[in-house]
Formats: structure tokens, sequence, C-alpha cells
């Protein structure tokens, strides 16, 4: 059976920022892809990379202090990395839109909400009439379940709570039905009872003609709401592969370890299993594997791999993709944490 | 494509906006432009306290008799004749009798002349200029066109006094019914007439058709008052002022070597001086000030720095002032000057503040003078004070003990000779605090006599024993400077920069 | 919005009167006697005083306050001992060319200066910025005068496209022609301020999150600078625009003495130097009356240019 062409294919993405007066390497050759319509969720500590990948997909990292230094990203068909401006800017909020992760610092607070979503209708479909755009406007605030979306036209963010400007955001992302939609940690800043109520929305409202990427440290948020799950790390993808298969086998100790971090009720009394150490500074990784310091396989066997060679992403088993040596150990040395 | 046709007509806009209101630098028959230092403040001839109030109301308002052009010899106005009684206390004026108003106000009557002279010496008014004819008593129509005036002591400078503004006649008629706005819209039966005014910015006078008198020669005159001096160079030399007066000694100089400009230069009515306050150390001492007498090289100052401004003082009075003598006389002579010193106990020289008001015409002498007296071992301390602050102060009791400063003079000598030499002008006006009986006699005498033989005598006297005192040390005249484009014809300066426009033309 | 004005004024009364009490006072302390100007210094003793008894200035000086406030509180602004005019009349005589300087300052501020610190902003650390901060701070650095002076000379005295001096023939052309180059004048020290103000604002409003989302939407590069972050960086600007004001109106005093307007300025300075007391009285409460009122519209404004902001 051919699998469809992926709406988007990422392949070795390398993006480097300026630090005094040299150059830190932020994301090291990331790949993946995500197809029409799905839900793929990008996980990982903070630091590990995600926001950077999205964020210079959409080719909004600073201009004078970041720079890509190896890379694709072809997009129906184009390399959006290489396009000139004006291109750039056809595509996004139009095929490709944002929702981030602040949205009191995400809208502008002079302009009235109606106002800013009906700037990205009017943006990509030049000549429509104001009560057109008043309309669509309308349309799109219902879809998000914002009450009287006539009064919320006229309402400036600082008016609103929250959860509803994040609805705001989320009406503006999806006014022009992108086929892919990115969301940023889009209910991080939202209290925990919000929270589920705004991944909600995002999932109903989105429809299914778009594709969604879930930036996301949340793996409840993971469990539910993807397809697939991108795992990253030190600003390399370390683990790929339907939700499903992740989270019944993760194949690479630091998935396990975010899997087994999670607080879980069943357990209650227990303690909580946090990853040991801290993410690193990208300023100064470790040699070979990043993760090796704090990783428990290699703290008990100890191969010299792991320390000299960075590992490859390479099949694993299932569908999906794992970097890790010891890969293949990983079955014992699970049951073996697990009776400690 | 777009933006290079908006810049371009963006470009057009401005190049012909930009021209429009560029001024016509070409001179305009029948119509002369004056520029002139500061704006005017009123044109009522009893209130006016200016210099620029002056010269725009000589033509408007005119006096009983008037200076003869150039200089300062009486000659009749309104007044076509005149008599003064064998006791000097009463005095008759025939009047013209063809003399009108302007836009309408009548004729000239003797009661013009009488509603001139109480609105003067009344109290309603408050005139600054009141007390100009010191011993008025009282004025009467003896017939529709003659007056009579009545003094209670003689006062042989009354014609010169009748030729200044405060005197100068107003129509009753206007006056009474204008109120207050008859000072921004004076009639008087002069050849130009008050046309407009804009604040800050020029003054409009215009030919009086149905002048009594022999025709003005110009349709228009308009002064233009622009305070800074670089502004008013600018605006003279592009032609858009046909004449201005000249303060600055390099700009003299380059005018004078302009074929195309003429400049008038005449030693004015002010003289420069040192003074010192004589009730105090070192200044109590003659001999110290003598010294000083000796250690400054006046013509030094006059040559080199004032170059052509001022002329050498060689008397207390301006050279156009009646009655004054040449009695001012000093020799440069340093080791004299160290030698009296000496005498005096002071070998080693002093130190003393000398206070001038902070304007270049006096802080640049001020700066020659105390480089001189170093040379000397007399250090000076130049402090300049602003000018009110300093007039104030050196009126008063307390005074200055060295200062420098000008002083301006009328054409007959009797105002300022009482105020500079009299003992019971002391402190507001002698500053130097002389008093001598001798002196105070002469110039009494002088005052009260309408004999001018006397006059000149008694006068001669009082300035040569008020020189021997060096309570002053004269330095110079400044000169009254005009320069004017060469298309101004006839135009004839005076001492006192009146800016007297009789017979002026203009020919391009 | 009429009613926070409203009360705004109101609430300047007291501001007012303690400024006409401070005036009055202050100005009696200068030392120097307007009479013994005007009357010169060959007038003797006896004449200065009665003069001065004759106006009043030999009253005490409560009394003469008295007669002041009452006169101010009826309006009337007195009359100027030098010209004996009204000083309300003076005054208004002046003020039309002094706002249309100030404003014509104003405006040379922002035209010029609110688009260098933009282009300062947008390109940042480059050559371009410190060119734009480099020309701007000459503004404040050469004198004013100087400037004038120059400007004069090129462009009036040389080229002649505009008048040396005065402040038009009275039609709107003319008079515009004539504000040009004092304009020019006065507004440049106020660019460096403006521009500065500009480029600062514009820095931190660039780095916001709403910038980012602005450009995720596909705006374009003008849109997001001039719209979504000049529109917040107006805030801060106009502030300093009008807390500045009082700066600028102090400027026109030497502009106005350069290209020969009339003037409040102007006014001000002989009036003090002559000690018209009634004359410097008027003009220092009409200004403080200007402040009030510049204030009042920068404080009004800001609600309108940021919602945040309650009235």
């Amino acid at each position: 059976m051919t699998t469809p062409a992926p709406l988007l294919s990422v392949r070795d993405l390398t993006v480097e920022f300026r630090r005094d007066r040299s150059w830190l390497r932020a994301l090291h050759g990331v790949s993946f892809d995500v197809f029409e319509g799905e839900t793929v969720g990008v996980v990982g500590e903070s630091g590990s990379g995600k926001s950077v990948t999205v964020q210079s997909l959409m080719g909004l990292l600073p201009a004078r202090s970041s720079r890509l230094a190896a890379g694709s990203a072809v997009f129906a068909g184009r390399d959006i990395l290489r396009l000139p401006r004006r291109e750039l800017r056809r595509i996004r909020g139009k095929d490709i839109a944002m929702v981030f992760q602040d949205p009191m610092s995400s809208l502008n607070p002079v302009f009235t909400v109606g106002y800013q979503i009906a700037e990205a209708i009017r943006e990509h479909n030049p000549g429509l009439s104001r009560e057109t755009l008043r309309e669509r406007t309308l349309a799109v605030l219902s879809r998000v379940e914002l009450p009287h979306p006539a009064q919320a036209f006229s309402t400036f963010p600082f008016q609103f709570s929250g959860g509803m400007r994040q609805r705001a955001m989320i009406a503006m992302a999806i006014a022009n039905a992108p086929r892919l939609l990115i969301a940023d940690e889009p209910t991080t800043a939202l209290d925990v009872t919000i929270q589920a109520q705004v991944m909600q929305v995002l999932q109903q409202a989105r429809g299914t003609g778009s594709a969604m990427l879930l930036i996301t440290h949340d793996m409840g948020l993971v469990a539910e709401a993807t397809d697939r799950v991108i795992v990253m790390y030190a600003g390399r993808v370390i683990e790929t592969g339907t939700t499903a298969e992740v989270f019944a086998a993760p194949r690479h100790p630091y998935t396990r370890g975010l899997l087994a971090s999670r607080p879980k009720l069943a357990a209650a009394g227990g303690r909580l299993t946090p990853i040991p150490g801290s993410p690193p500074n990208i300023a100064s990784l470790p040699g070979g594997c990043a993760f090796h310091p704090r990783c428990a396989l290699h703290e008990r066997h100890r191969d010299p791999i792991c320390v000299d060679t960075v590992p490859a992403l390479l099949p694993r088993e299932g569908a999906g993709l794992v970097a890790c040596h010891l890969t293949h150990l990983l079955g014992s040395a699970q049951r073996e944490m697990e009776t400690t | 494509m777009h933006r290079l046709r908006q810049t371009a007509a963006a470009l057009a806009a401005i190049v012909t906006f930009a021209t429009v209101g560029t001024a016509a630098a070409a001179p305009t028959p029948g119509e002369l432009k004056v520029g002139v230092v500061a704006d005017i403040s009123t044109l009522d001839p009893q209130l006016m306290t200016n210099i620029t109030d002056a010269s725009v109301s000589q033509n408007i308002n005119e006096g009983l008799v008037r200076f003869k052009l150039g200089n300062f010899e009486i000659e009749p106005l309104l007044a076509k004749s005149w008599s003064v009684s064998q006791d000097g206390l009463t005095w008759t004026f025939e009047l013209v009798d063809n003399a009108t108003f302007h836009k309408g106000y009548g004729p000239l009557t003797a009661d013009d002349v009488v509603f001139t002279f109480e609105r003067l010496t009344g109290d309603a008014l408050k005139a600054p200029n009141r007390r100009l004819i010191g011993s008025f008593a009282s004025i009467s129509a003896t017939s529709p066109h003659a007056v009579e005036i009545k003094l209670s002591a003689p006062d042989p400078s009354l014609l010169v006094k009748l030729a200044q503004r405060a005197t100068a006649i107003v129509s009753k008629k206007a006056v009474e019914e204008k109120g207050a706005g008859f000072a921004l819209d004076p009639i008087g039966t002069g050849p130009y007439q008050f046309d407009s005014r804009v604040t800050g910015q020029s003054v409009l006078l215009v030919k009086n058709p149905d002048y009594w008198g022999t025709p003005a020669t110009l349709d228009k005159v308009t002064y233009t008052p622009v305070p800074d001096s670089t502004t008013l160079q600018l605006a003279f030399e592009a032609g858009d002022l046909d004449m201005i007066p000249v303060e600055d000694s390099v700009k003299l100089a380059e005018y004078e070597a302009n074929p195309e400009l003429t400049v008038q230069a005449v030693p004015g009515l002010w003289t420069r001086f040192i003074g010192f306050k004589d009730t105090v150390a070192p200044f109590d001492n003659p001999k110290v000030r003598e010294a000083i007498t000796y250690a400054i090289d006046r013509e030094n100052m006059v040559d080199n720095l004032f170059k052509g401004l001022s002329t050498l003082a060689d008397g207390i009075f301006a050279p156009a002032v009646l009655h004054r003598t040449p009695v001012v006389k000093y020799s440069y002579d340093p080791e004299k000057a160290k030698a009296l010193l000496v005498e005096a106990g002071l070998a080693d020289g002093f130190s003393v503040d000398m206070m001038v008001p902070n304007t270049a015409r006096f802080i640049d002498p001020a700066t020659a003078v105390q480089a001189d007296l170093a040379k000397v071992g007399i250090k000076i301390n130049v402090v300049p004070v602003e000018l009110n602050t300093f007039i104030t102060t050196l009126s008063s009791e307390q005074g200055y003990p060295m200062y420098l400063l000008a002083r301006g003079q009328d054409p007959t000598p009797d105002r300022v000779i009482g105020l500079w030499f009299l003992s019971s002008s002391i402190p507001t006006t002698n500053w130097a605090r002389i008093s001598d009986p001798e002196i105070d006699a002469w110039v009494k005498q002088g005052l009260s006599t309408m004999d001018e033989a006397v006059r000149a005598d008694v006068f001669a006297k009082a300035q040569e024993k008020f020189f021997a005192y060096n309570g002053y040390y004269f330095i110079d005249h400044e000169n009254s400077i005009t320069v004017h484009h060469n298309w101004v014809k006839n135009f004839v300066n005076d001492a006192r920069n009146s800016i007297r426009i009789d017979k002026v033309t203009i020919e391009p | 919005m009429a009613r926070l004005a409203l009360k705004r004024l109101l609430a300047a009364i007291p501001t007012l009167f303690g400024a006409i009490v401070v005036v009055f006072f202050v100005v009696q302390l200068i030392p120097g006697d307007p009479v013994r100007v005007m009357l010169g210094e060959n007038a003797s003793a006896a004449e200065v005083e009665e003069v001065r008894t004759a106006l009043g200035l030999n009253d005490p000086l409560p009394v003469q306050f008295l007669r002041f406030a009452g006169r101010y509180a009826t309006g009337d602004l007195g009359v100027s001992i030098f010209s004996r005019q009204p000083v309300a009349g003076e005054i208004a005589q002046r003020l039309a060319p002094t706002v249309q300087l100030a404003l014509g300052g104003v405006l040379v501020a922002i035209v010029l200066g609110v688009p260098m610190g933009v282009l300062a902003a947008a390109r940042r650390g480059t050559l371009v910025d410190h060119l734009c901060l480099g020309a701007s701070t000459l503004g404040v650095t050469v004198p004013n005068f100087l400037i004038g002076i120059l400007l004069s000379f090129a462009f009036a005295s040389k080229l002649g496209w505009f008048p040396t001096l005065g402040a038009g023939t009275g039609g709107f052309w003319s008079t515009l022609n004539a504000l040009v180059l004092p304009s020019l004048t006065l507004g440049l020290a106020g660019m460096a301020l403006v521009a500065r103000m500009t480029r600062s604002a514009m820095i931190e409003a660039l780095g916001e999150d709403y910038v980012r989302t602005a450009n995720a939407k596909g705006l374009s590069q003008r849109r997001v600078v001039y719209w979504h972050a000049l529109r917040n960086a107006a805030i801060p600007i106009v502030t300093i625009v009008g807390l500045n004001f009082g700066h600028l109106l102090g400027g026109t005093v030497v502009v106005e003495l350069i290209f020969a307007r009339p003037g409040l300025g102007k006014l001000l300075l002989d009036a003090l130097l002559a000690r018209d007391y009634p004359v410097v009285q008027g003009v220092c409460f009409l200004i403080a009356v200007l402040f009030i009122l510049v204030n009042l519209i920068v404080d009004l404004l800001q609600p309108l240019l940021d919602p945040r902001v309650q009235p």
C-alpha cells in the first residue's frame, strides 16, 4: 500500500543562534513528517527545541541572531525554508497558521479581537467587503464557542479571561482554514479547568481539513489528542511513532522517563519519579548521546558508545524511529526498573 | 513606479510652494523700507519713551518747532513765529492757519495745542515725561491760531523741548474719540499718516495727500522691526530693507567698501565713560583717579577696537551739544600712572570690580580697559550686570565704585548738565558724587538765564572744573551710523539717528 | 470624556491661582525698576518717583497684589507699563504666531523624528541605526540659534525660497511659507528626543509577542512595523511630546528673535528685561494655562490610544 505524500516533510533541520561572537546549535538535524489531517504531538522538556522547530518553520526566528545551518521543510511541494519573503507571507496565516502559548501577550492590546481576526481574513482574501469580513469573523468566533460573538467582536483582549483569549487566538488561526495548524503549548498558560475546554474547542473548531502540530510537555494531553508523537531532547528527535505504540512501549529511556514521571492517580501516596538530573545547556552538550548522563540504562551498562557517538534515528519495533544505542536492551531494563 | 510618481509630485509641490512668498528684492519707487531694531510700543507722542516710537511718530505728529535736517538748529513748524517776554516767563506762539489733521479730523487750532500740553502735564495720563518742561505753569489760546505758555522760571531750552515727541501736537477730537486706542491709531498733522500695523512685524505709513506743507516725497514708508542683528543684515543685504542702523565694526568696514551702499556716520549724542564713586576707597584719592587717566590707551581702543563705530571724546558732552567745550584731554603714559599710584601709597596696585551692563557695547571696552590697567598693576574684574538691574543699582545710594556706561544727551545741555553736575543730583544721576559749590552756582546760573553768552561762559567754566575732578574717564562718542542702498536718495543722518525722511526718494 | 475634561479643568483652577501668586511675587523680587528703564539714565529721582506713584508702583505689595488678583478674577489682565495697552491685547496679537510656531515645531519633531526612530529600531545595530541616532543627536547638540541662522542664510537669503523674516503677509500660503524655516529650527531639537523615544519604544514593541503573531498571520513587514508596533509605541511617544511642550515653548523665544517673528516668547523676554510687570504676569499666566491645556490633551489622548487605560 502506498502511503500518501506527507503534507509537511522536515529533513535535517539545523538551526543555530548567535551568542556573543559564536554560533550555538539549537537544533541538530531534526526530521519528521506530518500527514494531511493528522495530529502530531511534539513533546520534550523546556529547552528541547520544540518551539524553535515550529518557529523556524514559520520563519519567525529573529533574523539577525539566528540562522538556518542546514535542512529543508517541504510543504505542499515547496521548501518553505527557502521561499522569498513575499511567498512565505502568503502561506503564513493561510496554509499554515499558529496558535501561541500566551494569548495575553500574543494579541495586540490596542486593537479589538474582531479587528485582529478580520485582519487575518482580509490579508489573505483581499477585496472582501466590510460586511463580509464581519460576517466571517462572527462565524469563526461562534465556532470557537465564544458567547455573544457580536459583543466579542468589539472587545479588547484585556477585557477577556484567559480561556476566552485563547479561543480568540484559535479563531484567528483557523479563520482561513489552514492545512496545517501549529499549536505551541496552547493550554500551558491557562487554568487546569479551562485547559480541557480550550483543547476541546481546538479539536472541534479546526475541522478535519487541518493537520495539527501540537507542541506540549503535557503527556496526558498527548495521549488524548494526538495520532502520532515526536519526542525531542536537546535539539534532536529521539523517538517517533504512533501515540498508542509509543505510550505502550517506549523505546527510548528518556521517553520512558517522561511517561513514568506523570503523576498517577492510581498510585496515591506513591512518590513521583522524575528523571534524575536536569536538561543540558545547549552551549555545553555532553558528547555522544546527549541524554547519557541522566540515562539509567547507561548507568547500568556503561557502554562507551553512548559517550562517543551520537545515536542515529533508526526504525524501532513496530513503526516509528528511535535514536538510542541501547534500545535493544530496553525490555529487560524496564522490568528491572519496575520492580525497584 | 507608483513611488517614483509620488516622490516627483511631492518635489514639485515643494518647489512651487517655496517660491510663493519669495520677497521681491527690487526697490519700488515711492516706497521706503526701513529696518529698525525694536518694535513700536506706542504711537502716542505724550506716552512714548523709546526711539523707534519717536522715529515713526515724527512723520505723523508735528510739534510747534522742529530741528533742521541734519543738525539741531530750531526751525518753525506748526508755530510760524514766536516771541518771549523780557522776564522769560511768557512765550507766545503764532500757529500756521492751514494745517489740518489726517483722515478728516479737521483743522489745527489753538485748542488742540492747549489740549496737548494740558494732557501732557495733567494727572490723568500719568505721562512719563510730564515734567519735561519743569517750570511749566499754564497754557492758553489767545486766538484760534495763537497760544501763550506761562512758565514759573525762565527756560532757555524750551524751544528744544518743543521739538521733542512729548510736546508733539495731537488732535483733541481724535484723542477724545479714540481714548486708549489713539496710541495705535494716531492722528496728527504730519506729511505721512498712520495706515496699519502688524504686531512685531511692520508699521506702515502712507502719504498724507492733504498735507499743509511741502508734500511728502514718498508714497509708503514701512518700518520693520528685526531684533537680531544678523537677520537684520541679511535682510538688508538681500534688498528686503532699504536702510538699517550699523553697530558692528566688521560689517561697517564691509559696507563702506561696497560701492553700491552708502554709509553715513555722525558722532552721536552719547558719551561713553568709566565712572568712579569718589566717596569710597581707593577712588576717594584723586591721585588714584588721575593715575587711571594716564593708564588707558584710548586711541588704541577707538582705532583698533571700535574701528569707525565711535569718535574719540574731546569733551564731556558730544560735539552736537550746544555750549559744549572740548575740555577732555588725556595722555597715555603708563609710567606716570605707576608713579602716581606710588604717591597714593598703592605701589603694588589694587583689585576692584568694574560693573558693566551685559552687552558687547560695554563689555568690549571694559575688556580693553582691563588689559590696559593690568599693565600698571590695577587688577580689574569685569562684572556684567543686566541693564535694568545695573541702572537701578547705579542710581541708588549704594552705587558702584567703578563702572562703565554711556550717557545720552540732548541738543541743549540743560537737562543733563543739571543731572550730572549738581550736588543735589547725588546719588541718582550724579554718580561720582561730586559736590562743588562753585560748579553748582555756575550751572544754576546757566540754567536760569536766557542770555546765551552768559550760558556759554558759565557752562564752559563748569565743564572745565568738573573734568578736573576726574570723577569720570571719558572714552568716546559712539557714532550714529546708518547704511542704505544707493537707490535711496537724499537721506541725511543726524546725531540722534532719528531717521528723518524729509526729501528721501527711491530711484532704482 | 467631556465630564473628565471638565473635572480636570476645574481641578486646574487652584494650580492657576498658585501660579499667579508665585509669578506676582517672584517678579517683584528681581532688582530693577521699570520706570527707571523707561525714563532712562537721565531722569531725576523726583521724576522717577512721581511716575512710580502715579502708576501705583509705590503702593505696599499686599495692596498691589489685591488689586492684581481682583483684576485677574474678572478677566482683566492689566495694562502694560510701557505701551499702556491692555496686556490681554498685547498677548492676543502674538498668541496666534506663537501657537503656530509651537505646533510647527511639534510637527517637525514628529514628522522627522518618528520615521527616524522607526527606521533605527527596525535596523537596530546596523549602520542605519547609528546614522539615524547620530543625525538626530545633531538636533540637540547644535544650538538652535546657529541652526536658525544657517537655514535662514542658505534657504532664505541665498536661495530666496523663504522669507528671511516675519510671519507672512496674512494669506494662508504666505503664513505657511514663513513657518517652514522657524519650525525646522525649533523642531530639530525636539526631533532628537522624539527619535530616541520612538526608537526605544519601537524596539520594545517589536520584541513583543503580538508582533510575532502579526508576522505569523502573514502581514507585510510594513504593516507589522507601522501599524501593529508603532501603534503601541505611540503611547509613550505622545506622553513625552506632551511633557516636552514646556521646553518647546521656551525654545520659541530664540527662534522668534532670529526670524523676527512676533511672539509671546519675545514679548515675555522684553517685558522681563524692562520689568514690565503686568505683561510678565499676563504672559506667565497664559503659559500656565497652555501647560494645563496641553497636559489635559495628553491625558485625554491616553485612553484613545490605549484601551487599557481607564478615562
